[in-house]
C-alpha cells in the first residue's frame, strides 16, 4: 500500500510538469501574434542583467486615467496600420485584452495633466549573443516587439525585431 | 619503539597495516578537482549554446532526468539505501523546480513568483512528506514552504492566501509530528525558527504608523492565519506529543504577538514603541520560561540572547542628546549584565554544574 502511494506521489510532479507543457503549448498555438513598436525604456541602462527593458510605442486610447490606481487593462486593436491600446477597467471584457499584471507590464502614470503620456514598460529575456543587436535596435527607436497574446490575457514577448516599414 | 613499548616486528607490522589502509587523499582531491572542472565546463558549454538548443529537446531531456530521479528514489527505497534515496529525492524536488523555471523561460511566462512556488509546493510536498527521512529533505521542504509563504504574503494574493501563508510556520511544526524521523525534526526546527523570527520581526510594526484603514485591511488575513495556526497547535496538543508541551505555549505567544502588532492601529511614537518592546519581552519571557521548565537549554539561551539584543536596541531608540545616550548605555549595559547573571544561574541550576 505504501509503495502505491509513493509511486503516486512521485508521478504527480511529472504529470504536473507534462500537463503544464501541454497547456502552455496549446496557449501559444491558439495565441495571436502582435507586432508592437517599442523603444528603450531607460537610455542609461537598456540591459539590466539578461533583460532588455523597453516601453511600448503604441497609441494610447480609452480611459488612461484608470491606470492611476493600477486597476486597468489594455484592449489592443490595429487601426490604420498602427497598434492602439485602449485603456479599460481591469474587469472589462473585450477582444485582444492584455492584463498588465500577468504580462509583466509596469505602468508609469505621469499624472492628471498629461493623461495621454501614459508609459507602459516591460522587459524581455535576451540571449548573450543577441544583446548587442537588441541594444542598438532599442536605442535607435526602430524596435518592434513580436509578442503572443494568449486566451489567458497574457502578452508574452517573443523577440525584438527592427522596424521594416510595416508599422509606423 | 624508542620508549620500549613495542618491538621492531610489531612496529613493522603496524607500518605495513597503516600503509595498506591509507587512503590516497591527495590523489583523490586532484581527481575531484578535475571532475569538478569537467562538470563546470560542460555546464558552461551548454549555457553558451542554450538558445540554439531546440525547446522541445530541452523539455524532453529535463523530463527524462526527472523520471530517472523518481525511479532512483523508488528503487533505493526498495533496497533501503538510505542516502541514495534521500539524495535522489532532493534532486527530484530540485528538478521539478528547475522544470517550472525552464517552462517559464521557454514560454516567456511572467508574473508573480508565488504562483510558480505554490505549483511546486502542491506537486512536490506529498513526495517529500511521504518519502523523506533526512534533515536534508526536511529543511528543503521547510525552506521552500517559507519562501512560498513570503512570496504570497508580499504578493498580489487574496486574504485567504495571505492567511494560509501566515500559518505556514505552525503548520510545519504540526506536520513534524507525523514524521518522527530526522525529516520531522528538520521541519520542526525550521518551523520554530520561522515562527520566532517572524514574531520578533513583527514587533517592528510598533515603530511605524498603522492607521485604522491599514489595520482593517490586514485583519481578515490575520484572523485566518491565527485561526489556522491555533487549529494546528490544538491538533498537536491532542496527539500528546511531548514536544507539544513546549511548542504549544510558545506558538500561542507568538501568534498573539503578531496579531497585536498588526491588528491595533498605532502611530509609531514612543508609547507604541514601548508597548511593542513590552510585548516582545513578554513573548521571549514566555519562551525562556517554557524552555527552562522543559530543560531546552539551547532555546533558553536563544531567549536570553533575544532579550539582550532588544535591550541593546533601546540604546539606539533613545539616541538623542549626549545625556540621553549616556543614560541609555548605562541602563542597557546594567540590564544586560543582570540578564547574563540570571542566565548563568539558571544554566548552573538546570545542568547541575
Amino acid at each position: 500500500m505504501k509503495r502505491r502511494w509513493m509511486a503516486l506521489a512521485l508521478t504527480l510532479p511529472i504529470a504536473g510538469l507534462l500537463a503544464s507543457v501541454l497547456w502552455h503549448g496549446w496557449q501559444i498555438r491558439s495565441a495571436s501574434e502582435w507586432r508592437i513598436p517599442v523603444a528603450g525604456y531607460d537610455p542609461r541602462d537598456l540591459l539590466a542583467g539578461h533583460y532588455a527593458q523597453f516601453r511600448f510605442g503604441w497609441r494610447v486610447g480609452g480611459r488612461p486615467q484608470l491606470c492611476s490606481s493600477g486597476d486597468c487593462a489594455f484592449c489592443l486593436e490595429k487601426r490604420e496600420g498602427a497598434v492602439v491600446a485602449n485603456v479599460v477597467p481591469r474587469d472589462a471584457d473585450c477582444d485582444n485584452k492584455v492584463d498588465p499584471r500577468k504580462s509583466d507590464i509596469s505602468i508609469v502614470w505621469p499624472g492628471e495633466t498629461s493623461a495621454s503620456g501614459l508609459v507602459a514598460a516591460s522587459r524581455i529575456y535576451i540571449p548573450e549573443g543577441e544583446a548587442e543587436r537588441v541594444t542598438r535596435v532599442l536605442a535607435s527607436g526602430r524596435g518592434v516587439l513580436v509578442a503572443r497574446l494568449g486566451k489567458d490575457r497574457r502578452l508574452s514577448a517573443v523577440r525584438i525585431d527592427e522596424l521594416d516599414g510595416a508599422i509606423r | 619503539m624508542a620508549a620500549g613499548l613495542i618491538d621492531t616486528a610489531t612496529a613493522d607490522a603496524i607500518r605495513a597495516h597503516e600503509a595498506a589502509a591509507r587512503t590516497p587523499w591527495g590523489r583523490w582531491a586532484v581527481i575531484a578537482l578535475g571532475l569538478l572542472a569537467v562538470a563546470l565546463g560542460i555546464a558552461l558549454v551548454v549555457a553558451a549554446n542554450w538558445w540554439t538548443i531546440p525547446s522541445a529537446f530541452k523539455i524532453a531531456v529535463h523530463l527524462a532526468l526527472t523520471v530517472a530521479a523518481a525511479v532512483t528514489v523508488y528503487r533505493a527505497d526498495q533496497h533501503e539505501w538510505f542516502w541514495t534515496r534521500e539524495g535522489a529525492l532532493f534532486l527530484f524536488a530540485a528538478l521539478v523546480l528547475g522544470g517550472i523555471a525552464l517552462q517559464a523561460q521557454i514560454f516567456q511566462l511572467v508574473g508573480e513568483s508565488w504562483r510558480m512556488l505554490c505549483f511546486w509546493l502542491v506537486m512536490t510536498a506529498p513526495a517529500l512528506l511521504l518519502i523523506g527521512r533526512s534533515r536534508l529533505n526536511g529543511y528543503a521542504l521547510a525552506l521552500m514552504a517559507g519562501w512560498t509563504a513570503l512570496a504570497v504574503g508580499t504578493g498580489d494574493a487574496s486574504d485567504l492566501g495571505r492567511g494560509v501563508a501566515l500559518s505556514v510556520p505552525v503548520i510545519l511544526i504540526a506536520l513534524s509530528h507525523a514524521a518522527s524521523s530526522d525529516f520531522g525534526r528538520g521541519l520542526r526546527e525550521a518551523g520554530l525558527t520561522f515562527l520566532l523570527a517572524g514574531a520578533s520581526l513583527a514587533h517592528i510594526a510598533w515603530s511605524v504608523s498603522i492607521d485604522a484603514g491599514e489595520a482593517a485591511a490586514a485583519r481578515p488575513s490575520l484572523a485566518i492565519g491565527a485561526a489556522l495556526s491555533f487549529m494546528a497547535l490544538a491538533l498537536l496538543r491532542l496527539t500528546r506529543d511531548p514536544v507539544a508541551r513546549v511548542v504549544v505555549p510558545i506558538g500561542c505567544a507568538a501568534i498573539v504577538a503578531v496579531v497585536l502588532a498588526l491588528w491595533i492601529p498605532h502611530d509609531g511614537e514612543w508609547p507604541s514603541r514601548l508597548l511593542g518592546a513590552i510585548i516582545y519581552a513578554g513573548l521571549w519571557g514566555v519562551i525562556g520560561w517554557v524552555a527552562f521548565r522543559s530543560g531546552w537549554t539551547g532555546l533558553f539561551g536563544v531567549a536570553v540572547a533575544a532579550l539582550a539584543a532588544r535591550l541593546f536596541i533601546v540604546y539606539f531608540e533613545i539616541f538623542a542628546s549626549l545625556a540621553m545616550t549616556g543614560a541609555g548605555l548605562i541602563g542597557a549595559g546594567l540590564l544586560l549584565i543582570v540578564l547574563v547573571a540570571i542566565w548563568r544561574r539558571v544554566i548552573v541550576k538546570v545542568k547541575g554544574v
